[in-house]
């Protein structure tokens, strides 16, 4: 976005049409957004990980990560857990009906850096929502990139997110796709039973030439990035998406300071070697 | 270099009330001296340590920053001119740190910004400290101003002398009520600066405090133990006149809703809660620490400069004793 236009924006949301909803797994869905005003279609453009503001008019305005990739303007999609007042009042909306969206904000994960080169995208549970843009956008581009693998962990067989779309997935050659789940009570599991890090025995990576991204909870965060530092991958080259309580998404607020960062300005998306330090990052 | 004498200041704020808004230290109730537009309360003459510091008008207590319809936004900016009489240097070097926190990364606050460019200045240097708990010198700072000011005025007795800081401020000299000095108030300006800067007697060692922090000394059981004491009310916040926090909710209004912001307060347990309900803030220690890491270590990694000023407010606040005063003192046991 234009510097110069960012005095006026920063707190002005522009209006949006819902414009599809796809119902996902319990409680979550995929919202398909476009802004009402054509010409800030035109100007929106973002990067993998970013993240916008949502508001539902009258109730309030939360962080949602967006979870379409930049390849594919127009739609932005927003994968969205029902959880708190502003989400509970958005599942309540049918397709047509109106909300307002500010954004995009914060740091996303960097794709000039990734292009030609290996490529880890590890995700956890809701994480895959963030992660999904990435994973589109590299797929979008796929001659652009080396090795491309996937892991994604989920609690039980019914919490995998976007479930079909990334069953496509298990028969491409050009993605090492794996899957695993914590728990699976009903012996329906075919795949991979443990934490995602379960995982890693089934890959090589080089540690050379591969960039990480990573999207989970705090916990998944410790054990996966110890399974990279084991397999000599460097900490400039992991990139962990931290999830906190932005509020404003211009680095104001204060709620998602995270030592002398922003999350909301300074990440979500950030270097691994650059937030070790903070004892409360992660 | 002009004078203004004291007995003709309320006869100037009121003059000048009637172009723009006039905020200046005022009594209330014969007790608490507030920084409030004229009139609303009593000027007594004594411009002492405000409770709360000049932050109020710049950035208020609460704000509408929008206002929708079902059908469209507009965003609610109301600015008009403002006088600030009678603030302090600490607050001014308060005021200075804050506009580089509210335009960072090219991320202009609006509301802020818009305020500021409309804001004169009239500062009064500390010829004494107004209070015990005044450390701006151990801070880093000084009971008189260099620059950043309109107008800098300094207390000789019946008179202030008045110095300007900007062409505005030349603009205020010229009003009738400053008049002409003698040529001995130069002297007499250095003589009062000079017993200002050696008249604070307070110094916790802040200089040490952030050394300390920088090298990670205090741990968990550091903050742990000083926290048990906090109660959490977020008063060190309310009164610091750097802290800017915000919280933002919608309410209804006429025809539709209004968007707002409020003070916030990091020390309060669902400062930093998600809606999930996972805090990466769980503990009263682990607050305490990044408030006063925020000011004493993260700050100076961002703006090269402390964002403690030293005006003391929180330790005149806190009803525990775990102002920024107390826990350098701590910090520099350690």
């Amino acid at each position: 976005m234009k510097k110069e236009a960012e005095t006026d924006l920063i707190f002005q949301p522009n209006l949006a049409r819902i414009e599809g909803i796809l119902p996902q797994i319990a409680e979550h869905r995929l919202f398909q957004l476009r802004f009402v005003d054509e010409d800030v279609v035109r100007a929106f453009s973002h990067a993998p990980g970013q993240f916008v503001e949502v508001t539902v008019l009258g109730v309030g305005e939360a962080p949602i990560s967006i979870s379409s990739p930049p390849t594919r303007p127009g739609i932005i999609e927003i994968c969205v857990r029902k959880a708190g007042s502003v989400t509970n009042a958005l599942f309540e909306l049918q397709k047509g009906d109106l909300i307002a969206l500010r954004g995009p904000f914060g740091r996303g994960f960097p794709l000039d850096l990734f292009r030609g080169q290996d490529l880890l995208l590890v995700a956890g549970g809701l994480g895959m929502a963030p992660l999904r843009s990435l994973l589109q956008a590299v797929l979008d581009d796929r001659a652009s990139y080396g090795d491309l693998v996937l892991m994604y962990g989920a609690r039980n067989p019914d919490d995998i997110l976007f479930k079909y779309e990334l069953l496509g997935l298990m028969n491409r050659t050009d993605i090492k796709y794996l899957l695993s789940v914590d728990v699976d009570e009903e012996g329906i599991w075919r795949q991979y039973i443990g934490v995602v890090t379960g995982l890693f025995e089934r890959v090589e990576l080089n540690p050379e030439n591969t960039f990480c991204g990573l999207c989970g909870p705090p916990i998944m965060y410790r054990f996966v990035v110890q399974e990279l530092l084991n397999r000599d991958i460097p900490t400039e080259r992991i990139f962990v998406s931290l999830e906190r309580m932005m509020q404003c998404g211009v680095g104001k607020c204060g709620h998602c300071a995270i030592g002398e960062y922003y999350c909301c300005t300074d990440g979500p998306v950030f270097k691994y070697s650059e937030i070790s330090h903070i004892k409360e990052a992660i | 270099m002009k004078r203004l004498k004291k007995d003709n200041v309320v006869s100037f704020l009121k003059e000048m009330n009637k172009k723009e808004k006039v905020f200046c230290p005022q009594s209330v109730d014969g007790r608490d001296l507030m920084f409030m537009p004229l009139e609303e309360g009593v000027y007594t003459g004594n411009i002492g340590k405000t409770t709360i510091s000049a932050k109020t008008v710049l950035f208020p207590q609460t704000e509408e920053i929008l206002s929708f319809t079902e059908k469209s936004i507009s965003k609610t900016i109301d600015a008009s001119k403002t006088l600030l009489f009678g603030i302090r240097p600490c607050e001014m070097k308060a005021i200075q740190f804050v506009d580089q926190f509210m335009t960072r990364d090219n991320f202009i606050d609006p509301h802020y910004q818009s305020r500021r460019e409309k804001v004169t200045t009239i500062a009064i240097a500390c010829h004494e400290p107004p209070s015990d708990t005044c450390f701006c010198v151990d801070a880093g700072g000084m009971p008189y101003l260099e620059n950043g000011y309109d107008v800098q005025l300094f207390d000789a007795g019946d008179y202030y002398m008045a110095l300007s800081g900007s062409e505005h401020g030349e603009e205020i000299l010229a009003n009738k009520y400053f008049e002409k000095g003698d040529e001995e108030d130069k002297e007499r300006l250095e003589e009062i600066k000079n017993k200002a800067l050696h008249s604070q007697k307070n110094s916790p060692g802040m200089q040490k405090a952030i050394e300390i922090l920088r090298e990670n000394k205090p741990d968990e059981a550091f903050w742990e133990g000083l926290a048990d004491r906090c109660i959490n009310c977020g008063g060190c916040v309310y009164v610091c006149p750097t802290c800017t926090c915000f919280n933002v909710y919608d309410l209804p209004s006429q025809g539709g809703h209004i968007r707002c912001r409020s003070w916030d307060a990091c020390v309060h347990a669902g400062f930093t809660r998600e809606t999930s309900g996972h805090n990466p803030r769980p503990t009263q220690g682990s607050r305490l620490a990044r408030r006063h890491e925020h000011k004493l270590k993260f700050d100076i990694v961002n703006f090269k400069e402390s964002g403690c000023v030293g005006c003391g407010r929180c330790s005149d606040t806190c009803p525990v004793g775990l102002g920024a005063i107390e826990i350098i003192q701590e910090l520099n046991a350690l």
